[in-house]
């Protein structure tokens, strides 16, 4: 197909398996990377926004919102979503000099029951120290979008040839790591 | 509504209006601190997202690809597109971290005239310095994707985290 394309082919399978813990704990870390939510607006076309994201250890994806955020509206009307995760103050990878970047997309639920929400805080708060930190008046109602993931994509972590995409479309092995291992590794990164 | 709510409420569409300049202007930054990311439609109608090189006229947004490219057969399939703008060096807008950052959608038209493309390279080249970088042989044949916006949200342009739209271009 011509050198181009070889070097942004999509990696082996093989390759991918090995890199899955890396993409983990690159979604995993907050502090090194930023997240932005897509949902789908009433006329199906896709909008994207900055949130806040955590990711548990059989892949799905939960962001706090409120009832009164158009975000929630859209995910209740169209259970399509997408995330993009995008490193900050690192090493940039490639031709273009893009910094690590990862895209999911996934289906979405919104959990309104407080047991589910304070069940996320509570995941969130022993693996981050981050809590919940909203407004603790009837200003604020707190809801969960919570993303199932169905298909992932990965640029920059194929050290050999980093513009090549890692894909990964099976999520049925959660991630082994014990949230011990995950913080220690996270701490040396 | 509270505070949390007024702090990321749209702001008012006149007021908007100033900021219109400021936020071509960082759209148009040719991967120097703005970075941008191409969102196009699977097979399956679902999204799919990668980083890409843009280069902005007037509110078109340009992105050079392959023939044998996926996101030109997405494209060919579904010219409903999408792109991130982030900005990866200037100063935090809120406490998560988040710098100015730009989400437009818009309808994209394929062209393969290879004169067109040629034309595009050249005006490319005159504004960044960046022209035409692709290999020459038979192995790359030039796609240009060109987009027209159809809706468009920036956040950190604003006091707080309040989001600015434009639905006219």
């Amino acid at each position: 197909m011509g050198k181009t394309y070889d070097s942004e082919k999509e990696v082996s399978n093989e390759i991918s398996e090995q890199l899955k813990n890396e993409i983990f704990l690159f979604i995993r870390n907050w502090k090194k990377s930023r997240a932005w939510l897509m949902t789908r607006r009433k006329d199906s076309r896709e909008i994207m926004r900055p949130v806040g994201s955590f990711i548990n250890q059989d892949w799905s994806v939960g962001t706090i919102t409120q009832d009164l955020h158009l975000k929630t509206k859209h995910v209740q009307n169209d259970s399509i979503t997408g995330y993009l995760w995008i490193e900050v103050d690192k090493p940039r990878y490639g031709r273009l000099d893009f910094p690590r970047n990862v895209w999911m997309q996934g289906q979405a639920e919104v959990l309104e029951d407080e047991d589910s929400v304070n069940e996320f805080f509570s995941k969130r708060s022993a693996a981050t120290g981050r809590g919940d930190a909203h407004p603790q008046d009837n200003t604020y109602k707190r809801m969960l979008i919570n993303t199932q993931p169905q298909y992932l994509r990965a640029e920059g972590f194929f050290k050999d040839e980093p513009m090549r995409a890692v894909i990964i479309r099976d999520f049925t092995e959660p991630i082994l790591l014990s949230e011990e291992d995950i913080a220690n590794r996270l701490n040396q990164k | 509504m509270g505070e949390v709510w007024d702090k990321e409420k749209q702001i008012d569409p006149n007021d908007a209006e100033q900021f219109r300049s400021e936020i071509l202007d960082f759209i148009s930054k040719y991967h120097s601190s703005t970075l941008s990311y191409l969102l196009t439609i699977r097979k399956n109608g679902q999204p799919v997202m990668r980083p890409v090189s843009t280069f902005v006229e007037d509110w078109t947004i340009y992105t050079i690809s392959q023939h044998h490219q996926i996101k030109v057969q997405h494209v060919k399939n579904n010219p409903n597109v999408g792109y991130l703008f982030t900005d990866n060096g200037g100063p935090a807008y809120m406490p998560l971290g988040y710098t100015k950052n730009v989400w437009v959608s818009g309808l994209c038209e394929i062209s393969n005239n290879q004169d067109e493309i040629s034309d595009f390279f050249k005006r490319r080249e005159s504004v960044t310095g960046q022209g035409d970088a692709h290999p020459h042989d038979d192995s790359y044949t030039r796609i240009l994707f060109k987009t027209k916006l159809n809706y468009l949200r920036a956040e950190g342009f604003a006091e707080h985290a309040r989001p600015i739209v434009y639905k006219s271009f």
